[in-house]
């Protein structure tokens, strides 16, 4: 008898965080914009309000060719710290895109002025997201390849 | 019985430390999971409350599940394993450690039976545990929240009930004396000898 209820309480319990993750997955994919994760919380931060600061310089492909772009968008330093994250020498950070890219940062690289940004624009036109509409790339300058110039970029989670 | 018997305290300590390090070992199993939900955690607790809910059972003394989350978080803090709540984290240890001891107490006056008794306590265990990491760090809204405690509370389910599996195996050793235990293999030692 006791086992039978024991397994009607699982089975209920199931059926309902199945139904709650359901509604929270789907919560999630009506909002359109950088999710930001620290701490188990994740804030939404809308493409608009990312940011329109200018920025160039000079990356590299993985030919080891240096090419000078562009771009307006934000560092995201400055982007976590004006939502509230903020980031040590030891903060570890995963970038990751709507199709499951991903690449790994350190707090003293998001930390080093003028190295880590995203970016919404180059070259004056938008950088398109994986359903055409706006979208945003991480760039790392410095880097000796393209590997970790995330592209539809949705994720940002520090640890 | 002396319940606080050299046997007895070895046995907290053992699923004291079960408790703490099991958590760590499952953690990247139970991490695919709550990232697919989107929530912060809640199966590993589960899963590490399991050894507690165990003991008290097997030691009947109140406050047993109380004292094991103190020398928990005393460990947890002296090794660093703070995890997100920080210095707060031995509240994480003890609030579900309070809430087993207040489920058996129950029970005790209820005569609840074993069973159910280390289901729910593993449950409520579980949700306490994640409701007091949701007040102290994450402070998630609605609909998350609530899956993060669902996920707990069907998580401590489960592990109640293999709470409820160790506790029938290990009684028969544990329990009453182990001289009625030693006895009972004896005649079953006799009744298999062979016979002339």
């Amino acid at each position: 008898m006791q086992k039978k209820l024991i397994a009607g309480i699982i089975a209920a319990l199931v059926i309902v965080a199945a139904v709650l993750a359901f509604i929270n997955r789907k919560g999630d994919k009506n909002v359109s914009g950088l999710v930001l994760v620290s701490g188990g919380k994740e804030i939404t931060v809308a493409w608009i309000d990312v940011g329109g600061q200018s920025f160039d310089g000079d990356l590299v492909n993985g030919k080891g060719e240096v090419s000078h772009h562009e771009y307006t968008g934000a560092e995201l330093q400055a982007l976590l710290k004006a939502n509230g994250i903020e980031i040590s020498e030891s903060s570890a950070i995963t970038a990751t895109s709507d199709d499951n890219y991903s690449a790994e940062l350190t707090g003293a690289e998001l930390l080093e002025a003028g190295k880590v940004f995203v970016a919404l624009t180059e070259g004056g036109e938008q950088i398109k997201g994986i359903d055409g509409g706006q979208g945003a790339q991480l760039i790392v300058f410095g880097d000796q390849n393209s590997k970790r110039a995330v592209r539809y970029l949705k994720t940002i989670s520090v640890k | 019985m002396n319940r606080f018997s050299l046997r007895n305290l070895l046995f907290l300590t053992l699923c004291c430390d079960l408790g703490l390090f099991t958590k760590r070992l499952i953690a990247p199993a139970a991490n695919i999971l709550t990232d697919f939900l989107r929530i912060p955690g809640g199966i590993g607790t589960s899963f590490s409350l399991m050894f507690l809910v165990v003991a008290a059972e097997l030691v009947p003394i109140f406050g047993c599940a109380t004292l094991m989350g103190i020398v928990q978080s005393i460990i947890a803090l002296s090794l660093g394993m703070v995890g997100s709540m920080g210095i707060l984290s031995p509240i994480g240890y003890i609030v579900p450690g309070i809430v087993i001891d207040l489920i058996f107490l129950l029970s005790r006056k209820t005569g609840l039976g074993t069973d159910l008794t280390l289901t729910i306590s593993n449950m409520l265990g579980a949700a306490a545990a994640s409701l007091t990491a949701n007040f102290i760090v994450f402070r998630l809204p609605g609909v998350p929240l609530a899956l993060y405690i669902v996920v707990a509370l069907a998580s401590g389910a489960v592990c109640g009930s293999f709470a409820g599996v160790l506790v029938k195996r290990l009684r028969p050793v544990f329990s009453g004396s182990s001289a009625s235990c030693f006895e009972e293999r004896n005649i079953s030692a006799i009744n298999h000898a062979p016979r002339n």
